[in-house]
């Protein structure tokens, strides 16, 4: 009977195991498989990428002069001969300056990420690190600015700079660095009070070698997937300020400028047509929301993939 | 203390019971289910409640004590839980087909219940005298001013100190004993016939424990109710049940009046418990654990279910699976090949 | 109440130095304020003379006591560019601000947090799926973008509302609601994830336990607690709508506050784009220190101790 009872046990016991096996998932395939599903990232990196490609490469190809003005061919609508999106009320090819659109609102996206993750990254890390009065300036600091209206903001620092894009980036660039601070911050009070780095304070080492080798590396990430969602905000303030004058100068092409010049012609006629012509708002338009949205779906599915938690953040929900 | 009522259904021994059961549950079976697959947590379970009686349910933690418990209440998380089959008769109904309309009057009315987290089981933003408020209105047509008096009573009752001004209270105002203390005063307010208690004291301080313990018990007697408790603290069981019910993975595994379960459970599963006590007048001191794992629901040996672990299983145990019967001596468990006890 | 009050400090200490930021960065630029004064041909002395007069040459803290001083007193100063005296300015417009803003607010919250109550009772449902596509919609298209097509669309296809103007409820209808797209996007958003994180906490199990009925359980307490968020990020949805409004108002020609701001600060009428700076941020400050307020009083964890 023993010998029975070894060999059920020992069956069952394989049998559980094959079982185990079945169900476990490891890590990085559940990330994958997370990724694989994840149809939105798929569809946001495909489209960034064309929208990306287009402002990279577009001019290249096509050569052409964004700011050349023809008198002979103002208005001309998409399929023309030689201006596949037409051209403005200036005749400067919209293709074209689309394409430097694209070059400029990624510019503007590029430096505001790049500001507001260094500067948040310093700022929520010394705050939540350090603790005490020095935290509660930092905090206090980076509440109030995270409390500003982005666009209100922007318009204030140009009445400081005067218009243009650097103010704009500055403008944004600081509102991102607080909600990007606000962030880090919790996730290095959150960190502070795991082993690890309680093992390394009670180990004696010093302040900034726990900070950089042990809570920076556990802090890029989410700050990265936050940063990404936020290059979405500025292209959508850069756009929206350069439309109202305040942003990207002329002769710079900018998406919003461009929607701007291209207003009229929502309600008034095109002399050469006898009607409305949308193109000249709605071409910059469109590109725009396409851009938005790539760079949304990518920081969408990054989020997704990486850190599931950082929704609530990203939506601003405040954990008192 | 306390390990009989003389008033109860069960009278020591171990006689039949000399009254009908208040809620009887018939092969309960309830499964949660999710995309990729589903499973039974309550696996077939049957369980008499008798008035007036102390009935104690059981087990390790997921072996389903809970789950049969909101089973009864019909508050299951639906989805992914819910129940498959059976019946709940309470009553001359069964409950698992009553209206929700009528299902709504028979809880804290009829049937209450008390939940193992006092804090996050009750209402952050409201005070404490406004919920109780609440469920007194749901059921009985009175004024506010009268409820809320029948509140403060309540309170006072469960032994709150302070009743009147803590009916403005917020739960985060409170302690945790006092937060449980609410909890059972709004169980109790409407006078249920069956209180159900699941790991009252388990998030409580232990000092604390004792008193909510105390507490429970002294407000069964008074009312004549009956009170199923679940726990998994055979300390708990020892000291206020009149009854015991052991669950193990899904299923009662046996039932007894609790002096002959603590003097001869005859379920390797319960012995094994027992064995695991700690014992420190015993002149070796050592703990007993019961080898292997509790087995997963989603995949279950072939026969009886405690047979990976059972130090006695047979051929027989791991092709067939035991029925919950009597045996001669009027003990009821489910075991082919029960032993005795070598406490 | 010693949070509110803490609240009430910290609002007064940063709306003071706001006023101190605001009032150094247009005194940065403050050379254009000469330049404006005084024809282009003018000598260095007479720009000289003008700066003296303008108290340009003072010490910086003098400047900015003597300029708080005149805002208390009502002497406000004129603009530059139309001589207007901005007194009346801000009356005038401010009022049609806050029409507008009141409107979007109402927008806001008064539609967001129904929809999202119903998209999350009603969750995966047709109803979930068409108000949460509205919702991404909402927070994805950029405001001025959304103007263009409301415009294109009501004003010169159909013809139902008027592209722009002031300020009836017909020309009111636009604006309000692409001012309120992207909160009333978000309050969506919010209201449903709330709502539905608070259905499966366990004080919703015991409500049910006591024999409440659904209405009372989800209407009463679920969204009670599920408010708490919702109203503390009120301050920032307020203070949003301020922030758009200068967009919303120049497509639309709406003449409100934020209008006066952008067209003081394309043509350098300092003394109009400080004073208009000053009244937003208040208004900013104001509005999250009433949702601070209002957070204390929903959320009865903060209000003691």
């Amino acid at each position: 009977m023993a010998d029975g009872t070894r060999t059920h046990l020992e069956t069952w016991n394989l049998q559980l195991a094959e079982f185990e096996e079945n169900q476990r998932v490891g890590p990085v395939r559940a990330a994958l498989g997370r990724m694989r599903r994840n149809k939105l990232l798929l569809l946001g990196s495909v489209l960034g990428l064309a929208v990306l490609g287009t402002g990279l490469f577009g001019p290249i190809i096509s050569g052409a002069d964004p700011t050349y003005q023809s008198f002979s061919a103002t208005l001309l609508p998409p399929g023309s001969e030689g201006h596949l999106l037409g051209t403005d009320h200036l005749g400067r090819d919209l293709a074209v300056r689309v394409f430097i659109g694209i070059r400029v609102s990624l510019m503007v996206a590029a430096g505001v990420t790049v500001l507001s993750l260094a500067l948040g990254l310093v700022l929520g890390m010394f705050g939540g690190f350090l603790g005490g009065w020095k935290d509660r300036m930092i905090r206090g600091t980076v509440d109030f600015v995270w409390g500003f209206p982005l666009i209100l903001v922007a318009v204030l620092f140009a009445g400081g700079l005067g218009e243009g894009l650097f103010p704009v980036i500055l403008a944004v660039g600081l509102v991102n660095t607080a909600a990007i601070a606000r962030v880090v911050r919790g996730e290095v009070l959150a960190l502070s009070e795991r082993e690890f780095v309680e093992a390394a304070r009670a180990g004696g080492l010093s302040t900034s070698r726990i900070m950089w080798r042990h809570l920076f590396p556990n802090i890029l990430a989410p700050a990265l997937v936050l940063a990404s969602y936020y290059v979405a905000v500025a292209i959508i303030a850069e756009a929206a300020l350069s439309f109202i004058g305040l942003g990207a100068q002329p002769p710079t092409p900018s998406l919003g400028g461009m929607v701007s010049d291209g207003r009229n012609y929502l309600q008034h006629n095109v002399p050469e047509l006898g009607q409305v012509g949308h193109w000249g708002a709605t071409i910059p338009g469109i590109t725009i929301l396409l851009l938005v949205l790539a760079v949304s779906l990518i920081g969408d599915g990054l989020r997704d993939v990486f850190d599931p938690r950082l929704r609530h953040e990203a939506k601003g929900v405040d954990e008192e | 203390m306390a390990t009989m009522t003389d008033q109860g259904g069960w009278p020591s021994g171990g006689d039949q019971p000399v009254s009908a059961p208040l809620l009887s549950i018939e092969g309960l079976r309830t499964m949660v289910s999710s995309r990729r697959d589903s499973f039974d947590v309550v696996r077939g379970l049957s369980l008499d409640i008798y008035p007036n009686e102390v009935l104690c349910l059981v087990g390790e933690s997921g072996c389903g004590k809970s789950i049969t418990a909101l089973s009864i209440m019909r508050l299951l998380p639906n989805p992914p839980v819910r129940v498959r089959e059976g019946k709940i008769r309470f009553r001359g109904e069964d409950l698992l087909r009553l209206s929700g309309k009528r299902m709504r009057s028979i809880r804290a009315d009829s049937i209450s219940m008390i939940f193992q987290d006092p804090l996050t089981s009750l209402d952050p933003v409201f005070t404490v005298g406004d919920v109780i408020v609440e469920v007194i209105r749901a059921h009985r047509d009175v004024s506010k001013d009268e409820a809320r008096r029948l509140a403060g009573d309540a309170l006072a009752k469960v032994g709150l100190p302070d009743p009147i001004s803590r009916l403005g209270s917020y739960p985060h105002q409170l302690s945790g004993g006092m937060r449980q203390r609410v909890m059972i005063a709004m169980a109790l307010v409407l006078d249920p016939d069956i209180l159900i208690a699941d790991e009252p004291t388990t998030a409580l301080d232990v000092t604390v424990q004792a008193q909510i313990l105390d507490q429970l018990v002294t407000e069964q007697r008074e009312r004549n109710m009956a009170m199923l408790l679940i726990t998994h603290d055979l300390a708990v069981v020892a000291a206020v049940a009149d009854r015991v019910a052991v669950m193990y993975a899904g299923e009662i595994v046996e039932q007894a009046p609790v002096d002959e379960l603590f003097e001869d459970p005859r379920h390797p599963y319960t012995q094994g418990l027992l064995r695991a006590l700690p014992k420190v007048s015993a002149t070796r001191r050592r703990l007993d654990p019961i080898p292997g794992l509790v087995p997963s629901l989603q995949m279950m040996p072939p026969g009886c279910a405690f047979a990976p672990r059972c130090p006695h299983a047979l051929d027989r145990c791991w092709n067939e699976q035991p029925e919950l019967a009597t045996d001669p001596d009027g003990r009821v468990f489910r075991c082919f090949n029960p032993q005795p006890f070598a406490g | 109440m010693k949070r509110v009050l803490a609240r009430t400090v910290y609002m007064v200490i940063v709306l003071v130095l706001s006023s101190i930021a605001v009032f150094y960065a247009i005194r940065l630029s403050g050379g254009d304020a000469v330049a404006a004064r005084v024809p282009a041909s003018a000598s260095a002395e007479e720009r000289e003379a003008v700066r003296e007069q303008l108290g340009l040459n003072d010490p910086f803290h003098e400047q900015y006591f003597d300029y708080m001083g005149r805002l208390f007193t009502g002497d406000l100063g004129n603009s530059l560019t139309n001589n207007a005296e901005i007194g009346k300015l801000i009356t005038e417009h401010g009022k049609n601000s806050l029409i507008l803003g009141v409107a979007a607010f109402v927008l806001v919250f008064g539609v967001g947090i129904p929809l999202g109550m119903l998209a999350s009772l009603r969750r995966n449902s047709w109803w979930d799926g068409g108000i949460m596509t509205f919702s991404v919609a909402g927070m994805a298209v950029p405001n001025f973008w959304l103007a263009l097509l409301a415009v294109w669309l009501f004003a010169s296809v159909l013809g139902w509302l008027p592209s722009a103007g002031c300020c009836g409820p017909k020309q009111l209808v636009l604006p309000a609601v692409v001012l309120a797209m992207e909160g009333m996007a978000l309050t969506v958003r919010m209201t449903r994830s709330a709502m539905l994180e608070n259905l499966n906490q366990d004080f919703v199990r015991t409500l049910r336990s006591g024999g409440l009925s659904e209405s009372k359980v989800i209407g009463r307490h679920v969204f009670r607690n599920a408010l708490v968020p919702i109203v503390s990020l009120a301050g920032l949805r307020i203070g949003q709508i301020v922030g758009y409004a200068l967009v919303v108002e120049t497509i639309f020609g709406w003449p409100g506050l934020g209008q006066v701001l952008v067209n003081a600060v394309l043509r350098r009428d300092y003394p109009v784009a400080q004073f208009f700076s000053l009244v937003l941020i208040t208004v900013v400050l104001l509005s999250n220190w009433l949702a601070d307020v209002g957070y204390t009083v929903v959320n009865p964890r903060l209000r003691r101790g």
